[in-house]
């Protein structure tokens, strides 16, 4: 059974084609790969199956709901992390977790019970009433899967969860997230950057180039199929070596701004 | 209801926990009444004007009302790209009730800040008719629920903070000084220091 279907979802920017034309599916209980260079395409498809953003023309279906024409019920189906954290950081762990049951209109017990069990999977409950500002990057993105994961989603979105971390935390992450998948049944569909962390997760593989689909599979299809060692080898040999062109968006020169007054 | 409630009293925290932002709420409109009151204040007596604290503290007061309300529309700005804003956008929650949690809770920590003012300028010497402060406080209410509102109608629509500042610079340069005259009776913020 698929519980995301794409037919041929296409996504304009005034003359510039982000998205062009694309389908695929995925199964349930599946941990999928949206793999692709820089403005691929990713972001904006899962913006669009997360109802940020509406396609300029195709079809999309989650768990058998149309995001565009039911925007409420389809957002009861997900969780999201986000590439940019998206936490409060001026709240405590808790706080977090409580504000997200609200929204999704929990009943208070519930609410609790959830966060409790779910911040003691991400091994944070210890750590629950202490200001989110205070903890390190990995420990910000465990308690957005746990935040994402509140409301019983049926799937979760994860928009380069690892982006930024070191390589002890990004294997802490996508431990937690292997578990999840398997005690909570939850579909994953993933992008990243790092190839090697896709083919160690990823049950299926999709590669977007210059918005457009390019390649469908398990990761041991993509390696058969391009003759290659790995899948960071058939990533290179699919797309090619050169460099994408990127402008400077507003969003980067914020990006910037933070990181500025980070330091 | 709940929504509402839950999104002013994250307001309300973020702001009591921010130790820098009670400083400088306070600090930047006690420089002003020690600097230009303590300054100005004898040539302001002598040029036969009365007290210049009198004269200057319902002015602090507005801009220190104006200034947190109509920047929690920044706040948005960046919320929208990296904070909270984009997590609320994909709950199933509707849009007004996201806009009045937020109107009302950046109005609340305005008006909360302009009565921090109130506070200190009494202290300072600022001697209201005791008859007028209702009134002042219900009007400080007004202008913190209207300033906030209208950063938040632009901050929802603009995605740069440089745009955002300049416009609001303008706003408000057409409250404080009207040279066309087209605008002449609505200066929400001139009406209300006057009050």
């Amino acid at each position: 059974m698929n519980i995301i279907q794409v037919e041929n979802l296409t996504r304009k920017f005034k003359d510039f084609l982000a998205v062009d034309n694309i389908s695929f599916n995925v199964g349930l209980g599946e941990i999928f790969a949206f793999l692709g260079p820089n403005g691929a395409g990713k972001t904006t498809t899962i913006k669009m199956l997360t109802t940020l953003l509406k396609p300029s023309s195709g079809l999309m279906t989650l768990h058998g709901v149309d995001p565009v024409a039911r925007p409420h019920q389809a957002r009861q189906l997900f969780g999201i992390v986000f590439q940019d954290p998206s936490v409060d950081e001026e709240l405590t762990a808790w706080e977090n977790m409580e504000i997200h049951g609200v929204f999704y209109h929990l009943a208070k017990d519930i609410r609790r019970q959830r966060t409790d069990e779910l911040l003691k999977i991400v091994e944070l409950w210890d750590r629950r009433k202490e200001l989110v500002k205070n903890f390190s990057g990995g420990m910000k993105r465990r308690l957005e899967i746990a935040r994402g994961l509140l409301h019983h989603p049926k799937i979760l979105f994860l928009d380069e969860p690892t982006l930024g971390l070191d390589p002890q935390t990004r294997n802490h992450i996508w431990q937690h997230i292997k578990n999840l998948n398997q005690t909570e049944g939850i579909t994953v569909f993933f992008t990243t950057h790092y190839m090697e962390e896709a083919e160690r997760v990823a049950s299926q593989v999709a590669i977007i180039d210059h918005g457009r689909i390019i390649i469908q599979g398990s990761p041991e299809d993509l390696k058969q199929k391009t003759k290659t060692r790995s899948l960071e080898e058939a990533f290179i040999q699919l797309t090619g070596h050169a460099l994408r062109p990127e402008e400077v968006t507003n969003i980067d020169r914020l990006r910037q701004t933070r990181r500025l007054f980070r330091r | 209801m709940k929504i509402i409630y839950i999104l002013w009293l994250r307001q309300l925290k973020r702001y009591f926990r921010s130790r820098s932002r009670l400083i400088g709420s306070i600090g930047q409109p006690l420089l002003f009444l020690v600097a230009l009151g303590f300054g100005f204040g004898s040539v302001f007596e002598r040029a036969g004007q009365g007290s210049y604290i009198q004269f200057l503290s319902p002015g602090i007061i507005a801009m220190s009302i104006l200034f947190t309300a109509i920047f929690s529309g920044i706040e948005i700005i960046w919320d929208r790209q990296f904070g909270f804003l984009k997590e609320t956008l994909v709950a199933p929650v509707s849009r007004l009730n996201i806009v009045f949690g937020r109107t009302l809770g950046g109005a609340t920590v305005a008006f909360f800040q302009g009565l921090i003012v109130l506070i200190i300028t009494l202290l300072l010497g600022f001697h209201p008719a005791l008859a007028q402060i209702p009134l002042a406080i219900v009007f400080m209410m007004l202008i913190a629920l209207l300033f906030t509102a209208f950063g938040t109608a632009m901050g929802s629509v603009l995605k740069d903070m440089q745009g955002f500042q300049l416009i609001m610079n303008s706003c408000f340069q057409v409250d404080c000084a009207d040279h066309c005259g087209c605008g002449r009776s609505f200066k929400p913020l001139y009406h209300s220091t006057a009050v």
